[in-house]
């Protein structure tokens, strides 16, 4: 019965959501109101060459600005639900390694924690070798999304999610002793309120020059096509893209200890 | 484009069928992102149109071409992040039901316990 239901109310909602798919395709399209005017004011008033991130990062900041708090509300509480975890991510041996630790440099801390693991996990080479090709192909590629965000398809949030991918691949390669080392959660939780800030404060560059909030006010530095063009949309696609590769990367940290506490009971 | 329309719908209609069937926690977070990806499609789907190019001003632009609608895309920008944030959130929740009660059954975490 109540799998008859499910069906019956779904085949409903889909005769229903066909119908509305044939009234909207008979509708006008939607480019002769706002986005006319947007598209034909983007090089003028903003001097960058992508509509899109024109609009993300100019016309529509305000937007952007609940987006990252969004995103900063979600890093927030997932390390607040996890919280417990946290303690059981450091493992005895470390423990042990750290009161010698002091006065030596990470490659030394990783080579003493290779040493000690070598005969407990055998790490699968194909995985590492990949990994060690794909790593830096990845970091520079996330970079060149974030620099190039006003000229070509993407920006901010996508080059960094592709830069935060590095402790998901060196997770994969080598476990969760090197994550722990290469990576500083608590610093890392500084470093995203840092790039939230540095945004807000270029947005507020509008109100210091006299015009409103978000307003792009060295827009006309450079020339729209180069590498440093657009005034503040370049700046906040590096406020940004900082933000987010700081937010990813601290989540997926905060994971992947879970992930390392589970294996060990 | 009236097959955009309706792909994104059964896209939607997918994950809602999850959502109401499957037990799984997990399983309910995905169907959750899918209906996310329809209504992602969806949106897209609206600003587009027949024989438009991407909204970038570069140099070698055929004379005539004509762009399709940037505003859904910047709005669908924002949307894919917000519906990242929900999936990690509600997989974190996950990880800590799982932890409370031992299982990820929906029928099973109902029971209250002190």
């Amino acid at each position: 019965m109540k799998k008859f239901l499910a069906w019956f109310s779904l085949s409903i909602l889909l005769a229903f959501s066909v119908y509305v798919s044939f009234v909207m395709a008979a509708l006008p399209s939607t480019y002769n109101g706002i986005s006319n005017i947007i598209v034909k004011n983007t090089i003028e008033r903003t001097g960058a060459i992508n509509a899109v991130t024109a609009i993300v990062f100019d016309f529509r900041g305000y937007d952007t600005l609940g987006e990252s708090f969004v995103l900063f509300t979600a890093v927030s509480g997932s390390a607040v639900i996890l919280r417990n975890y946290k303690k059981n991510s450091v493992t005895p041996l470390e423990k042990d390694l750290k009161n010698s630790q002091k006065n030596k440099s990470n490659l030394e801390i990783i080579k003493e924690i290779d040493k000690k693991r070598d005969s407990i996990i055998e790490r699968d080479s194909i995985i590492v070798s990949t990994a060690n090709l794909v790593l830096p192909i990845s970091l520079s590629l996330g970079a060149y999304v974030i620099l190039h965000g006003h000229l070509s398809p993407g920006g901010g949030f996508q080059g960094g999610v592709l830069i935060a991918g590095a402790v998901a691949i060196v997770f994969l390669a080598y476990g969760m002793d090197r994550v722990s080392k290469v990576f500083n959660a608590e610093r890392i939780k500084v470093y995203e309120s840092v790039g939230a800030l540095s945004f807000l404060l270029l947005g507020t560059l509008g109100v210091v020059y006299g015009y409103n909030f978000f307003k792009n006010v060295i827009y006309n530095q450079g020339k729209p096509g180069m590498l440093y063009s657009s005034g503040t949309i370049f700046w906040m696609n590096f406020a940004v893209g900082y933000k987010v590769l700081a937010g990813i990367g601290f989540l997926l940290i905060t994971m992947i200890g879970t992930l390392n506490a589970e294996e060990k009971e | 484009m009236l097959i955009n329309y309706i792909g994104a719908f059964i896209v939607m209609i997918l994950g809602l069928y999850i959502m109401m069937s499957k037990k799984n926690l997990i399983k309910i977070v995905i169907g959750m992102s899918l209906v996310d990806s329809g209504l992602n499609l969806l949106l897209v789907s609206v600003g587009f149109r027949p024989g438009g190019t991407a909204p970038i001003f570069i140099t070698d632009l055929k004379p005539g071409a004509f762009f399709v609608d940037p505003v859904p895309q910047a709005l669908t920008l924002t949307s894919i992040v917000i519906g990242a944030c929900v999936s990690a959130l509600a997989l974190s929740l996950i990880i800590k039901i799982q932890e409370k009660y031992g299982t990820i059954d929906a029928d099973k975490v109902r029971r209250l316990r002190g």
